[in-house]
């Protein structure tokens, strides 16, 4: 052992220790940031700074959320945007990174690595799940949102996120519209006897027979907007297969699918040619661009789906709804794209309306 | 001789008369409510061209929905089958089935591949074929590279490349969007006929029936096979290009075979078996007989998949519910058939 050795012990020593310290150190408080404590929707006490400029969601529902309400803040997308989605979405938006999350892992050293000020969670958690993502995340506030992708709770979802990242002015006015819509459409359906309700059937994938029952977030257009869910099937959380036999005797007289493939091949297939649906001409395309009108995630994305899905089941009754004129406002205000006359009226003809 | 005969005629009709009467049963069932008489007019009208006047929606049942998805399981089950019976006279060992070279997850990749970039019905099954030759053809190739080719060495092989494509396919259902390819990818992996048309039962019958009739015509050939590779040659037989032309023909039936059923599993491995309990283990007569155990088996399953409930269950899974359990029960009652 030589002389110098404990002089360099003793150093490193000293090195570690002021290191360790430092960690504990509560860096936010030095810098003297403004910290506000909230509650997230899991009852979590979580301290996040007042203000925050970059949010990272990791849920598909609650990244189309924070799109609505503030993408200037958005770090990045969870998935890879297609061309087809991002027709009507600005490429300051369209193109930035994709970070993942959703229902498979976030990469969180990259997503620490961005510097978000919050991250969030979309619904489904427990309090231990969302605690141990939290861990991952280290001193990054971690909020869990819950209620993202249902329309009949939607509305608690965003006056929580407007609160969090302070666009409450945002937040408040996208609840309005739904409320107006939702208002509007159930005055008007709510007095349709049982026995004039459209049946409706709702075809997932290009062979048209997957799809999801009654009572299923996937399909809770239908219900809000009067019409009856066809299927009879016990209700899951995912899909269900059905065999044609069945759709020719629940004979739907609307169909709406999410399936270009399908679409367009519907008024050509034989064995559809015999549902009443098909028959009449009255089997629609949901639009998916920014983001699905219908469901795919069922959430916020699904309000301009009120409208349009009221205009498809009761046209009559909605003669007096000037869905282009809703479509345009939408998109301006919370899609941040300003859609000119010609781009509603391609949207809108290409889902299967024609007089808008 | 005449006690033979007696033998073989009641073997006939043990494997031909349930296929023929369940074939005609499977017609009157189903979730559309027609009666039986419906049916039976309008088979007859199809088939003496006398007008009965009946419902189109009727017609479209039976003979659009009903007559594919019979003659779909049938051959699924029929293909599936011989091509298993095939593999385990090759390999002479009863736990070989086709997806041992890796042609279900071959097909699989195909297929999952074809509805992540949102191809139609068709585009889905067409790469669902191709998938399942390219693993196998793969498989044959790297085995072919390594000195001393055994059957061994050729399992091994097709292990690894199943592995491989199996990773694919985990690959694609993590890229898939969760809300719309994800569900109709794991639905296709699960195995379905609710969706076969009378033109993918026009496209799947060249491949299925030059594939069988290959393997009917040289049946004697795997009995030689059988007896091992030594006394093959001794007896003048090419077994290495016999070899080709049996996984040729065997894999070509069964991905025509997932490719409009997606992944059934356990047919190919359980049928032979029951097949040789009741004809014994000569294939000249094993392979005929599995083609209508198996034709019968799979109708009898998709008949339930598609009955018992509003939802239709994926049939892989009733296949193995079944399946299995038989397996282990035939396991535990004999080791009859490969004496």
């Amino acid at each position: 052992m030589n002389k110098k050795s404990p002089v360099i012990l003793i150093i490193s020593i000293i090195l570690i220790a002021s290191g360790v310290v430092w960690l504990f150190f509560d860096t936010n408080q030095s810098i003297g940031i403004d910290i506000q404590q909230v509650t997230d929707m899991l009852g979590r006490n979580v301290d996040i700074p007042s203000e925050t400029n970059k949010v990272a969601s990791i849920s598909a529902s609650t990244t189309v959320e924070l799109f609505m309400l503030a993408p200037e803040k958005m770090i990045g997308w969870n998935e890879k945007r297609t061309r087809a989605e991002n027709i009507y979405m600005k490429s300051t938006y369209s193109s930035l990174p994709v970070i993942g999350g959703g229902k498979k892992d976030a990469n969180y050293e990259n997503i620490i690595s961005m510097n978000p000020d919050i991250v969030l969670i979309g619904h489904g958690g427990t309090v231990d799940q969302v605690d141990q993502i939290q861990s991952k995340f280290g001193s990054i506030p971690t909020l869990d949102i819950e209620g993202d992708n249902n329309l009949t709770s939607i509305t608690p979802s965003l006056e929580f996120l407007g609160k969090v990242i302070g666009k409450q002015e945002q937040s408040d006015k996208l609840i309005s519209f739904y409320n107006d819509m939702t208002k509007e459409v159930n005055s008007t359906v709510s007095t349709i006897p049982e026995s004039e309700r459209k049946k409706v059937y709702y075809a997932r994938d290009s062979t048209g027979l997957m799809t999801n029952p009654p009572g299923s977030t996937h399909t809770q257009l239908i219900e809000i907007c009067g019409g009856k869910n066809v299927v009879e099937a016990p209700l899951t959380k995912g899909s269900v297969g059905v065999s044609m036999e069945l759709i020719l005797q629940w004979n739907p007289d609307i169909i709406i699918t999410s399936n270009q493939h399908f679409y367009d091949n519907i008024y050509s297939n034989s064995l559809w040619a015999d549902v009443k649906a098909v028959k009449e001409k009255q089997v629609y395309m949901v639009p998916t661009s920014p983001f699905n009108w219908f469901e795919g995630p069922p959430g916020a994305n699904t309000i301009i789906g009120i409208p349009w899905t009221a205009k498809i089941l009761y046209p009559d009754k909605f003669q007096d709804m000037d869905l282009k004129k809703i479509t345009k406002e939408f998109y301006n205000e919370y899609y941040h794209y300003n859609l000119t006359d010609q781009e509603a009226t391609n949207i809108l003809s290409s889902s299967g309306l024609k007089n808008t | 001789m005449n006690n033979s005969l007696v033998k073989k005629l009641s073997v006939t009709s043990l494997l031909v008369i349930p296929l023929i009467i369940l074939f005609f049963i499977s017609f009157l069932i189903g979730r559309y409510p027609i009666s039986p008489s419906e049916v039976l007019m309008a088979l007859a009208a199809k088939t003496t061209l006398v007008n009965y006047n009946i419902p189109p929606s009727v017609e479209v049942v039976i003979f659009q929905i009903r007559l594919p998805r019979i003659m779909a399981a049938m051959m699924v089950g029929a293909a599936l089958s011989i091509a298993g019976a095939s593999f385990q006279g090759m390999f002479k060992n009863p736990l070989v089935s086709p997806d041992k070279l890796g042609v279900s997850a071959g097909a699989g990749f195909g297929a999952a591949l074809a509805i992540l970039f949102v191809a139609g019905p068709f585009m889905v099954q067409f790469s669902a074929f191709m998938g399942g030759l390219l693993a196998v053809g793969l498989t044959y190739m790297i085995s072919q590279t390594f000195k001393g080719t055994s059957m061994l060495t050729l399992v091994l092989c097709g292990i690894a490349i199943a592995a491989l494509f199996s990773a694919f396919i985990s690959m694609i259902k993590y890229v898939a969007d969760p809300y719309e390819q994800l569900p109709t990818i794991v639905f296709w992996l699960m195995g379905s006929l609710s969706a076969v048309t009378n033109q993918d039962i026009l496209m799947v019958t060249p491949p299925m029936v030059v594939g069988s009739g290959i393997l009917l015509l040289i049946r004697w050939r795997i009995n030689v096979l059988s007896m091992g590779e030594d006394e093959a040659q001794t007896l003048g037989v090419d077994t290495k290009k016999l070899h080709i032309i049996i996984i040729t023909c065997c894999t070509i039936v069964t991905a025509a075979a997932v490719s409009i059923s997606g992944i059934i599993g356990w047919i190919g491995l359980v049928i032979p078996h029951i097949t040789r309990m009741i004809v014994g283990p000569d294939h000249k007569v094993l392979l005929p007989a599995s083609i209508f155990m198996g034709a019968f088996f799979l109708l009898l399953i998709d008949d339930v998949a598609r009955t018992i409930t509003t939802v239709e269950i994926p049939l892989g899974i009733l296949t193995a519910i079944i399946g299995a359990p038989f397996f282990l029960y035939l396991l535990a009652k004999s080791k009859e058939g490969w004496s």
